[in-house]
């Protein structure tokens, strides 16, 4: 015990019940009250670069990390398409724009563009999104391949639009023409033209990526083989006719 | 406890804090504050009121927080250091009547605060400014306990204010780590996602969930309900309460 503190009985019993008692309430208080929420109506426009630098002290990166991190707490809550087909997409792009404007090397936002915010079940919500894929993919076309293939996989089978995939796979074609971007992504469309069935299309898609070894982060490497393994079992579940 | 000595107590809170120019710095908070929100909406393309009203808020809601804990803490600090607390306390007037009312001359302090950083705001929304004002002085006032608790328990300013500071923002901040740490894209099969999102459930429930007080949106989408603010006021006066509970458990340990 330190020299100028008093023994633990010198403390009132009533200061010590009104602290267990306080303790008591305030768990029950959180425990009983309504769980938080993310509400995708709250999202607003996102400020302009410039304040946002002006705001972040030159941290742009560290800006731009933390916006991603509160734009993904807006929809991270079970049963993922309702909360994300309730956001508005306008206002997510104006942010995932921003955000990469910011970090322009972040493959994050895009991540979540084509991957999360373009799984919706909700084909013009799809179609902003993967539009706003193509304006960017344009940008940095030998980083940013990855998504463009994922956005021709989205278009294809799940807008069901092979018009638009095929638009994209040329896209992707003409523009991705690095050392870093493997050939069966330079082929897409041969793939969109074959019109293979979904689940292997994304199989080819993911697993090739994956095989690729261009993918470092292992929580990225995590969430890809996820899905892929979701996509076996959707199709185990219901085998093609 | 007696509650006259704890009240003589009170005033001499609220006449230190009237000597500190409180309520002229109060007005220079309210000038710049308008300055930066006009600014804000001066650059904004639409929604120019709404820029206003949310940039005022926000703002000044951090402004308040910081500069009532700094106040706080360092008034409680300089008493202690001056021995001046161990000159009352030599008369008869208890700890608990002491703490309880430094406690409450703080409280009147953020209360008229509040109200009059919130003027600017009832005079363009009335209705909603006023439900602003009334969330933004409860959560001044847990703001208050917890630098007057984590004053007289951790007895030095840096590291006070310091960890006041983690509070505040982990605590404005602790729904939304929740909601990430058990989100869809966090791997729960891992040993350490588990232990993270373990441990900010048990901080979640030891926190004020603050961000639910103040919020600016209410300016805009409409003034919260009264069961929201009533569930509000009971936050406060629980976490009020635990606050005292600590302060006051390791005052009455304290050799002076």
């Amino acid at each position: 015990m330190a020299q100028n503190e008093r023994r633990i009985d010198a403390v009132p019993l009533s200061v010590v019940a009104l602290l267990l008692g306080s303790l008591i309430a305030q768990i029950a208080i959180h425990h009983f009250q309504s769980p938080t929420a993310a509400r995708g109506e709250q999202l607003g426009h996102p400020p302009g670069i410039q304040m946002v630098r002006a705001l972040s002290f030159g941290e742009g990166v560290v800006a731009a990390k933390l916006a991603m991190l509160w734009l993904q707490s807006f929809d991270n809550q079970p049963g993922i398409s309702i909360p994300f087909s309730a956001l508005d997409y306008v206002k997510v792009i104006e942010w995932l724009a921003l955000i990469l404007e910011l970090d322009p090397n972040s493959h994050y936002p895009l991540l979540a563009a084509s991957r999360i915010y373009a799984e919706v079940p909700d084909t013009d919500k799809q179609r902003l999104m993967l539009d706003f894929v193509e304006d960017e993919f344009r940008r940095d076309p030998d980083a940013r391949w990855p998504w463009m293939a994922h956005a021709i996989y989205i278009a294809k089978h799940r807008i069901g639009d092979i018009e638009l995939a095929l638009r994209y796979a040329r896209t992707l074609s003409s523009l991705a023409t690095g050392p870093g971007v493997p050939n069966w992504a330079k082929q897409m469309v041969i793939f969109v033209l074959e019109d293979m069935g979904e689940i292997e299309s994304a199989k080819v898609l993911l697993g090739a990526l994956l095989d690729s070894g261009s993918i470092a982060d292992p929580h990225e490497q995590w969430f890809l083989s996820r899905r892929l393994v979701e996509l076996e079992e959707r199709a185990a579940a219901s085998p093609p006719e | 406890m007696n509650a006259r000595n704890s009240l003589a107590v009170m005033r001499f809170a609220w006449l230190e804090i009237r000597r500190t120019r409180l309520w002229w710095f109060a007005l220079a908070l309210i000038l710049s504050g308008c300055a930066m929100a006009e600014f804000a909406a001066s650059i904004a393309i639409t929604e120019t009121a709404q820029h206003r009203l949310v940039f005022y808020a926000a703002s000044m809601r951090l402004a308040a927080a910081f500069v009532m804990a700094l106040l706080v803490t360092t008034s409680v600090l300089r008493e202690i250091d001056d021995q001046v607390i161990d000159l009352i306390l030599s008369r008869p007037v208890s700890r608990t009547d002491w703490y309880i009312g430094k406690l409450l001359g703080y409280i009147t302090a953020v209360v008229c605060f509040s109200a009059l950083l919130s003027l600017p705001l009832i005079a363009q929304a009335p209705t909603e400014g006023l439900s602003w004002c009334f969330s933004l002085a409860l959560e001044l006032i847990i703001v208050v306990a917890a630098a007057l608790a984590f004053a007289i328990t951790l007895r030095h300013l840096a590291v006070a204010i310091s960890i006041l500071a983690g509070f505040y923002l982990l605590s404005r901040g602790i729904a939304g780590l929740a909601l990430i740490s058990t989100g869809p894209t966090v791997d729960l099969s891992l040993p350490s996602s588990r232990l993270i999102a373990a441990l900010v459930d048990l901080l979640a429930y030891l926190l004020p969930d603050l961000d639910r007080f103040t919020q600016a949106a209410w300016l805009i989408d409409g003034a919260p309900s009264t069961a929201v603010l009533a569930m509000l006021t009971m936050q406060t006066l629980v976490y009020t309460s635990l606050l005292v509970g600590v302060g006051l458990f390791d005052l009455h340990r304290r050799n002076f």
